[in-house]
């Protein structure tokens, strides 16, 4: 599971999240690569946000177990990495937006209302770059013009209030990315913007990775923008990962039950193209966390479902074929993967 | 039908609450004793007796004393305090139902009817309501139905306020659209969309108003424009004991507590209502 | 689908030149603007079909779907209703003719009066057609089974269903008013990609099944796309292309349209080249509403907003450059 360029930037294990006897999402592991993007998809309740949050330490009240570790070169020299989890906000403090940033849906919950654009970003490079004065407002300068802003002079000194939604989500990013931060966790970034502002911004992060090596968690219900931008995909489904495959081979052909169904209920447009309008569905529902069965969570609503095992055995997540030497893994959970074959 | 599930909802919440229960039990106590406990009294709240004037507390078996004429403070306090009680539930009933009228319409057309309603209230709003009710109180023949209607028409304006800001907001909500494109009528939309919708928050209102309105009752039978004696009011009471303020002090102690006491609790109940509801305006 | 729609002797609504305005004070003591909601947006939607109308923010789609219900006063244009105007009906005329179009929200928990059972939102419908007792039950029952809802909901209250369950009955709701015509305003935006694609489907069957027109609203190309036969591009308050869905997206005429199809996110997407940069701004007042950001735009795109053109069959575009080439997102079947 590593990625190139010497091991993840993140490192997530067994990580569980529950809010007193209702557990949200449980048994995580993933890895973030340097300079990858891994895309987070699910819907609703699948634990998707949740599971970030808890990484950052931005869930007050919730029970969270397992491990996340950080790694990331610094002059803490941490081999080993920074384990995330059950820090204390004194300590996990200097890492956001440091380390790791994270960025949100709604571009306002992150700007001062009443603070222009520069004192914010001023404050952020004194804070995590050490930077005032004369060297402070060049770099802000220059981390809005490397965000896309046309004026960034001008835009110093505007209040968020005077900028277009897709101005203020480029602030945003200007803000996240002042710190230099080694990762970035982006949760549905772009779900509130127009398309053609969306598809800027899209770009925009990929411009980013490129020029600081940055990695990405990309937190995202919309498969058509995680097959835009994603290197890898985890698919989320009931508070579990249920396939994490490299993004080209899992939208060629994505192996577990419910990922197809995901697929298939998603409108493409190469769908319009050949004349198949109808959209694939599944049955039912996500179960809500408390009627969660000891069996494969995606049994009742599986076209593919056997009494035995998949509604007494929770399946692991395994890998789908023997990747290669270095290939990247592709790994799914389902007990009947080869029968259902491809 | 749904509405019984969200009052008992709003009961349950209302009853879970330390507030809503004390001020549930409190009114409810004061309620049962001036309309029930004058008949239980031995003493009547205009029987005078010369013999025992301005007793203290407890003499005599006058559980509160009595006055300067000798009359019972208990009987005469009970005796006020169903005037006030009347004039503050009564007036709050009239008040609510003209300010939901009102407050509707302004909501639900926009406007020049809505600019027209807006203007009145805010007009009437900026008058100082006690020197409203005095000139009112002068002006008029004093009496229960004159102190109601005075009452009512210096607090119809609160209510409408919420009304029309309430049906502003419901008004613009899709379930009330999708009503409106069924081509139903506007009678049914008002009725049956509309104003079980914004009903929570006028009752809020109304239990609130209750509080001003028996204090306002206070106000202007204290100066002496409202019940008149020998008619027992809380207002009147005080009216009548500040002549012996220095040597019988309990005649104003005695009153006033209890108008703060029902005021306060009042209050308290509007504000238990408005949380008790609150979770039910959302879903 | 490719072939034009077969022209339709009296569409069952059509709308001519309608345009919205607002007057908008920008500051307290400037004199108020007038800011167009919709300028002058003619088009047709033949029994039986479904037309699309995608637009980004601002582009007046909604306040089109608003004004073609009339639940919104147009300031100019007509409204023509199965051949007869009902622009200027007042509502009580309006009333008996109310049932034929009906409307599905975007925000399903904002679509069901929370104060009543389903029993009682399903009533008014059938109350407001003079349908009651058994009858009304029946009907409602059916209804029910048609969105894919068993007959326990019908105690239950809104709060108590999920936002895929809430629109079912949404559309319960508008079906039994037994319409002719339905606008749905981004009905499936809010909703799961998987319960996405169930409501779509539905769509679909209750065209196929009673010959339902639809006026789909979106701002999501692919959606809109997979349930409509034509698709109107709307940008800042004017319809600037309209097409049969598969000639949309192979062969736009629009610019704009262009830049909306290369913007749609799927793979490969972002690794193209970035489209040109086009400076943020206002157009010229008088001339083409996209040439401030078009990277086509001649001079004469500045001097006049061209009108709408027909440039193939079933095809119109609003732009005079009809010599560009632009690039679709699906392969040139022609």
């Amino acid at each position: 599971m590593t990625a190139p360029g010497g091991g993840p930037v993140l490192r997530v294990r067994k990580l569980g999240v529950s809010f007193g006897q209702t557990s949200l999402v449980d048994g995580l592991n993933f890895d973030v690569g340097r300079g990858e993007i891994v895309a987070l998809v699910g819907e609703s309740g699948s634990g998707k946000s949740v599971s970030s949050l808890a990484i950052l330490g931005l869930l007050p009240g919730a029970d969270i177990s397992g491990s996340a570790v950080l790694h990331a070169p610094g002059p803490a020299g941490d081999r080993d990495g920074i384990e995330l989890l059950g820090r204390p906000e004194r300590l996990l403090r200097p890492l956001r937006g440091k380390r790791v940033s994270m960025i949100f849906q709604d571009p306002m919950s992150s700007l001062n209302p009443i603070r222009t654009i520069g004192a914010q970003l001023r404050e952020i490079l004194a804070l995590h770059a050490g930077l005032d004065g004369r060297a402070a407002e060049r770099r802000a300068v220059d981390l809005l013009a490397q965000v896309g802003i046309v004026d960034p002079q001008g835009c110093m000194r505007l209040i968020p209030q005077r900028l277009s939604g897709g101005m203020r989500q480029r602030v945003v990013i200007a803000l996240a990315i002042a710190g230099g931060p080694d990762l970035l966790i982006a949760d549905e970034p772009t779900t509130a913007l127009d398309v053609t502002i969306q598809a800027q911004v899209l770009r925009l992060l990929l411009d980013l990775r490129a020029d600081m090596g940055m990695a990405m968690v990309f937190i995202t219900h919309n498969l058509a923008v995680a097959s835009a931008i994603a290197d890898r995909v985890v698919v989320l489904y009931a508070g579990q990962i249920v396939e994490d495959a490299p993004a080209a081979a899992f939208f060629a052909a994505p192996r577990m039950p419910y990922s197809r169904g995901l697929l298939a209920a998603a409108p493409g447009l190469d769908r319009i193209a050949s004349g198949a309008r109808r959209l694939g569905t599944l049955p039912g529902q996500v179960p809500p966390p408390d009627e969660r069965g000891a069996g494969c969570r995606f049994a009742p609503r599986c076209a593919w479902m056997m009494p035995d095992p998949c509604a007494r055995r929770m399946p692991a997540l395994e890998h789908v074929a023997p990747a290669g030497p270095g290939g990247p893994p592709h790994l799914a959970r389902c007990a009947r993967l080869e029968e259902i074959g491809e | 039908m749904s509405g019984g599930m969200v009052s008992h909802g709003v009961w349950r919440r209302m009853t879970a609450g330390r507030g809503g229960v004390i001020s549930l039990l409190y009114i409810g106590s004061i309620v049962f004793a001036c309309f029930c406990g004058p008949f239980l009294l031995p003493f009547g709240p205009t029987s005078i007796d010369l013999h025992h004037r301005f007793l203290p507390p407890l003499a005599h078996g006058h559980v509160l004393g009595t006055d300067e004429i000798g009359r019972d403070l208990l009987a005469r306090v009970l005796r006020g305090g169903r005037v006030s009680l009347i004039v503050g539930v009564v007036s709050t009933v009239l008040s609510s139902l003209i300010g939901t009228v009102v407050g509707i319409v302004a909501g639900y057309r926009p406007g020049g009817t809505r600019f027209l309603i807006t203007t009145v209230i805010d007009t009437v709003l900026c008058f100082p309501v006690i020197f409203l009710l005095l000139t009112l109180a002068a002006i008029l023949h004093p009496g229960l139905v004159t102190i109601v209607g005075i009452v009512t028409l210096v607090s119809w304006m609160e209510v409408a306020r919420v009304a029309q800001a309430q049906t502003v907001l419901v008004r613009q909500m899709d379930y009330v659209t999708a009503v409106m494109a069924m081509g139903a009528p506007d009678r049914q939309i008002l009725f049956r969309e509309i104003l079980p919708n914004i009903a929570p928050a006028i009752i809020v209102s109304a239990t609130l108003n209750i509080a001003r309105a028996i204090l306002l009752e206070s106000y202007v039978s204290y100066l002496g424009y409202g019940i008149q004696p020998p008619e027992a009011s809380w207002g009147n009471l005080l009216n009548n004991a500040q002549e012996y303020l220095e040597s019988d002090p309990w005649l104003a102690v005695i009153p006033g507590f209890v108008i703060a006491l029902t005021v306060a609790m009042f209050n308290v109940l509007g504000a238990a209502l408005r949380e008790a509801i609150a979770p039910g305006r959302r879903a | 689908m490719t072939g034009p729609v077969p022209p339709d002797p009296v569409p069952l609504l059509s709308l001519r030149g309608l345009s919205k305005t607002y007057l908008r004070r920008d500051g307290l003591l400037t004199r108020p603007r007038a800011v167009a909601a919709a300028r002058d947006v003619t088009l047709d939607i033949a029994r039986g079909e479904v037309l699309g109308i995608v637009g980004e923010s601002g582009s007046g789609k909604s306040t089109v779907g608003r004004m073609a219900m009339r639940l919104l006063e147009p300031t100019a244009g007509a409204v023509h209703l199965d051949g007869a105007d009902i622009t200027h009906l007042s509502e009580q005329a309006l009333r008996p003719l109310r049932h034929k179009m009906q409307m599905i929200f975007q925000d399903p928990s904002a679509s069901l009066n929370p104060r009543q059972s389903i029993r009682q939102i399903l009533t008014t419908p059938l109350r407001l057609r003079g349908v009651a007792g058994a009858d009304a039950t029946q009907e409602m029952l059916e209804t029910l089974a048609l969105v894919g809802l068993g007959p326990d909901v019908l105690g239950r209250a809104p709060s108590t269903f999920s936002g895929g369950q809430r629109q079912r009955l949404s559309i319960a709701r508008a079906l039994l008013m037994k319409p002719e015509l339905i606008v749905a305003d981004e009905a499936v935006s809010a909703l799961d990609v998987c319960v996405q694609a169930q409501i779509v489907n539905l769509f679909r069957h209750l065209r196929d099944r009673f010959n339902l027109s639809i006026l789909f609203i979106g701002h999501d190309l692919a959606v809109v796309g997979v349930i409509s036969d034509r698709i109107a591009v709307m940008y800042r308050g004017t319809l600037v292309e309209i097409a049969p869905t598969e000639q949309l997206f192979r062969r736009p005429r629009h610019p704009y349209t262009a830049r909306l199809l290369s913007a749609e996110p799927r793979r490969g997407v972002l690794s193209a080249p970035a489209p040109p940069a086009t400076p943020a701004g206002q157009h010229a007042p008088d001339g083409c509403v996209f040439s401030a950001r078009c990277p086509h735009a001649a001079d004469a795109c500045r001097t006049r907003q061209p009108a709408l053109a027909p440039v193939a069959p079933g095809h119109r575009a609003a732009c005079i450059r009809t010599d560009l080439d632009l690039e679709g997102i699906l392969p040139h079947s022609n």
